[in-house]
């Protein structure tokens, strides 16, 4: 299998047969969505606050995750894997998110500053905030060899500009994309018109660039660089549909840490820089982040054949009917080779479309996606693990958990 | 295939481009120097892992470490590695040079030529404009690029640049950009490159396009869109590239701030007029709508201050500078016209822009016959090295045989080497500005050290008035001549006070005027009816001049 060379590292050794009966044995929740949502919308402050369901169904993976997992021990009795919500600590963190966010965009012009302001109005996962958070909070407990830590505001403003800067990239792809629709709600283009939007785009990565500045760490800095690089050539690299069979999964993985893994990445090293970290302990950052991000979008790219308009936001097969091969299609491909001309016109016949919906429910790209994006979670449980035992470090391996088990 | 595309392409280009009026005089940039643009090796963090060992690698940063190395050896004028060094700026200022270094960059240039036929046919501003930007000849989106190494130029720099930016009265003055200037000029360039092509966006979102946008063409617009959104997007991460490698985070914070700024600009002028709650419109003056590049200016020449280490009064002047510099570029764009130094009568202008434009065309053909092969030089965007190559080039050399002969003698003429005068002594204090003689006389150039100064005759009691050190009047031209001013803060206030240089025409109302009609034009007054059209315009010249008046700039 594609997948198999490129994740000839994982930790977790298991057998391609293995995998599937792993997965058989919770293919149910995939149909029946019965899994806890990674996401709500809080109630407060009209913000999201990524917070579980407290005392909802237990988690489908649950049963099965110390198998996936490395070995991993809780570090108090009270938390353990899949039990249920992050630290309260962090739900304070990111209470004012949003409210910070807006006030970071206050400028001269009101109508830039309502384009600007228009995704910033809690309906969003801020998963990329919260990643953040929780990782500045467990390298501050780890450095400070206690299980509980503060979290530094420069820390807290990274966070903030993570959720910007995937906010204006947001912006732009709606552009680019002619959406009509994003979080159940008009998109930002469909509203404000093309031009206003683009500028509002620009708008919100330069409040977030000068925020960067104002952190005054060059290290920082060029991470911001380097994330924006990224997410720029990962643009790119959608767009380019050529190359081999071969070829082509490594080029989706590459796109998927460009486009989605990178900006969770790097925001994991820099907290961890501005909290003091050395280059080993910021580079097992990076890996929690860069694992964790990639595991992120392979349940997108799942989802997005399963999961209903109502819930994701926007049409079912939207990344087909947008010409993107993603990972359960090319894991499709490999038992029905006739997707592969599909895929290299880009879906743009007026049967392609469905005909690939139809192979890749006959196929196992589903079942394979999900578990592609186990083995990238408990790479990222790996990388955790470094740390040292605390109630964030905690936080960081159910997030993993949350993560591969979200319907939206 | 690619071959037919690329072909398509320098079809397309060619006949986009307009005949070529005037060009970007050089000289200014051959007295800057630099260091070499090695990039950094950092290490890759996840070439370490085997999960992504085989998958694309961003590309690497330029690092200032590496840059700084072999820097003090190209500061000097005189060292023996000066053309090499003048070379090197402007392929770090110019755009082609992102491109050919830039796999993003060239993979786009194929998907334009995919697009172009469609695209190209509904008249996307985006084809033209991406056309001059990167396939244009010395493109006017370099004058603030420029502009910003002239001002650091003169500025000099600190002599330990990598261990301090506060100002401690302790600078050098080399006649040379440093490092970091000279990569904070590039970051200019893309900036304000990257404005132009997001400003080529349509409307194609039924509510708010024009009205009478056929919507048939909005497929093919959308495509135009997409590309000037994602080249838009690249230039904006090649900026934040640059100016981060620079490890000042007070100039990425006034850099990231032109881009607000931008954004502000863009959007106001989308609703020219405001609803006032009497329900009469209040106009906003045109002017404001077009401050973005007086903004990236004054950021530009602030940063460049702040890098040599001067006080914050000088800062501050030479953003007040800045500004108005920007606002001047944007209203008449003078920087870009044709200064030829020493040359006169109508038959020599005539021949050299002939010359021009052969080498205009030369350039396009030798950079798609290049790209075609899959190697273009480093150093393409050098004029002189094109016009090597193309004559190197086989095919080619039979018809330009010719053309050669003209074109050494225009470059003969064109060098600033030829201009100077042998044995001239150094002057004790620092050069200012120099205005070229010609009708229209414009603020041409900040010179160095090592470069006599002009100044314009008319504006000589200024400086005079200002205990400046004036020079005699030039023997070879009447209406030039020398002048020396040792205070930066002062050259700047001078500048930009109500009766300096630069704003005397900003402030010409003629231009104002001008400006308000070809305003008006596009905003269709002329259907209004008599009376309410006559108030707009009274409100608007009286709204303008107030914009126009040096208060803004206080």
């Amino acid at each position: 299998m594609v997948w198999e060379s490129t994740f000839e590292s994982v930790a977790s050794k298991q057998s391609h047969a293995q995998q599937q009966s792993l997965w058989l044995s919770r293919r149910h929740s995939l149909s029946g969505l019965q899994t806890p949502s990674i996401m709500m919308v809080g109630p407060r402050m009209g913000m999201s606050t990524f917070s579980a369901d407290r005392g909802g169904p237990p988690l489908t993976t649950s049963s099965t995750s110390s198998s996936v997992f490395p070995a991993y021990v809780p570090s108090s009795p009270q938390r353990k894997s899949g039990s249920g919500d992050v630290s309260p600590e962090i739900h304070e963190d990111m209470e004012d998110l949003f409210v910070e966010i807006r006030k970071e965009l206050q400028g001269r012009d009101p109508e830039l500053c309502k384009v600007a302001e228009y995704y910033f109005d809690g309906q969003g996962k801020a998963i990329r905030p919260m990643i953040a958070i929780i990782m500045a909070r467990a390298v501050n407990a780890h450095l400070q060899g206690s299980s509980q830590s503060f979290l530094l505001p420069q820390q807290k403003k990274l966070a903030l500009v993570t959720e910007m800067i995937h906010t204006a990239t947001l912006v732009h792809d709606d552009v680019i994309d002619r959406s009509n629709k994003r979080r159940g709600k008009p998109s930002v283009n469909a509203l404000f018109g093309e031009r206003r939007t683009i500028v509002g785009g620009d708008y919100v990565l330069a409040k977030a660039g000068a925020m960067v500045a104002r952190l005054n760490s060059d290290e920082v800095t060029e991470i911001l660089a380097q994330v924006l690089e990224d997410l720029v050539h990962g643009e790119f690299m959608q767009m380019d549909s050529s190359g081999d069979n071969s070829e082509r999964f490594a080029h989706y993985i590459g796109k998927t840490f460009n486009k989605t893994a990178s900006l969770m990445a790097y925001s994991c090293k820099g907290v961890a820089i501005l909290g003091g970290s050395d280059d080993t302990l910021a580079e097992k950052a990076f890996q929690y982040g860069k694992h964790l991000g990639i595991a992120f979008q392979l349940v997108d790219d799942l989802l997005d054949f399963v999961s209903s308009t109502a819930e994701m936001g926007k049409p079912v097969a939207a990344d087909l009917q947008l010409g993107l091969a993603t990972a359960p299609v090319l894991f499709a491909a490999q038992k029905f080779p006739e997707l592969n001309p599909l895929i290299e016109r880009r879906f743009s016949e007026p049967e392609d479309v469905a005909k690939a919906l139809e192979l890749v429910k006959k196929s196992d790209g589903l079942e394979e996606t999900k578990i592609l994006a186990q083995r990238y979670c408990s790479e990222a449980v790996r990388y955790a693990n470094f740390l040292k035992p605390s109630l964030y470090r905690d936080d960081l391996v159910l997030l993993t958990e949350k993560v591969v088990n979200r319907t939206k | 295939m690619l071959r037919r595309l690329l072909l398509s392409v320098q079809k397309k280009l060619s006949q986009q481009f307009q005949p070529v009026t005037y060009y970007y005089t050089t000289p200014s940039v051959e007295t800057v120097s630099t260091a070499p643009t090695s990039s950094s090796s950092k290490s890759i963090i996840y070439e370490s892992n085997p999960i992504m060992r085989n998958l694309p690698k961003p590309s690497q940063g330029q690092s200032y470490s590496t840059l700084m190395s072999n820097a003090e050896r190209c500061v000097d004028p005189g060292s023996v590695n000066y053309e090499e060094s003048r070379s090197q700026v402007v392929d770090l200022i110019s755009l082609k040079k992102l491109l050919s270094s830039n796999p993003e960059m060239k993979k786009l240039v194929v998907k334009l030529a995919e697009s172009l036929q469609q695209i190209g046919e509904v008249r996307h501003p985006f084809v033209s404009t991406a056309g001059d930007l990167f396939f244009g000849d010395s493109p006017p989106i370099l004058t603030p690029g420029v502009l910003v190494l002239l001002i650091s130029k003169l500025a000099g720099h600190a002599i330990s640049a990598s261990s301090s930016y506060a100002p401690r009265g302790d600078i050098y003055y080399s006649g040379a950009a440093s490092d970091r200037q000279i990569l904070l000029a590039r970051g200019i360039v893309l900036n304000a490159a990257a404005y132009e092509l997001h400003r080529t966006v349509i409307e194609t979102v039924e509510s708010f396009a024009d009205r009478t946008l056929d919507l048939s063409r909005v497929p093919a617009l959308h495509q135009g869109n997409k590309m000037a959104i994602l080249t838009g997007d690249m230039l904006v991460v090649n900026t934040v590239r640059s100016i981060s490698a620079i490890e000042n985070n007070r100039v990425f914070g006034l850099i990231m701030n032109t881009v607000a700024d931008f954004s502000i600009s863009e959007i106001q002028s989308t609703r020219p007029f405001k609803k006032l709650p009497n329900g009469k419109l209040r106009f906003t003056p045109p002017i404001s709508t077009d401050l973005a590049e007086s903004f990236l200016l004054a950021a530009g020449f602030r940063s460049a201050m702040l890098l040599a280490g001067h006080s914050q009064s000088v800062q501050d002047q030479a953003s007040k500078l800045g500004r108005v510099v920007g606002a001047l570029w944007k209203v008449k764009d003078p920087f870009t016209r044709v200064c030829l130094p020493r040359l006169s009568g109508l038959f020599s202008t005539l021949a050299i822009r002939m010359i021009l434009r052969v080498i205009t065309a030369l350039q396009i053909l030798v950079f798609v016959v290049i790209l075609i092969m899959g190697q273009i030089p480093s150093s393409e965007c050098d004029a002189n090295a094109m016009i090597e190559t193309v004559l190197k080039t086989e095919p080619i050399r039979s018809i330009s045989n010719t053309a050669q002969q003209s074109v050494n003698e225009a470059k003969h003429r064109l060098s600033p080497r030829k201009r100077r005068q042998p044995g001239r002594k150094r002057h004790k204090y620092r050069s200012t500005m120099k205005v070229l003689p010609a009708d229209e006389s414009l603020l041409h150039d900040f010179s160095s050290a090592d470069v006599e100064i002009k100044l314009g005759k008319a504006h000589i009691e200024r400086f005079r008035r200002h205990d400046a050190k004036v020079k005699d009047q030039d023997q070879d031209d009447p209406k030039v001549i020398d002048a020396r001013v040792h205070d930066l803060e002062e050259v700047f206030g001078i500048l930009t006070r109500r009766d300096g240089y630069v704003l005397e025409q900003l402030l010409s109302l003629k231009d104002a005027v001008n400006k308000i009609i070809e305003f008006l034009d596009k905003q269709g007054i002329s259907k209004l009816p008599p009376d309410q059209r006559d108030a707009y315009i009274k409100n608007i010249v009286k709204e303008t001049i107030k914009m126009y008046s040096m208060k803004k700039y206080k």
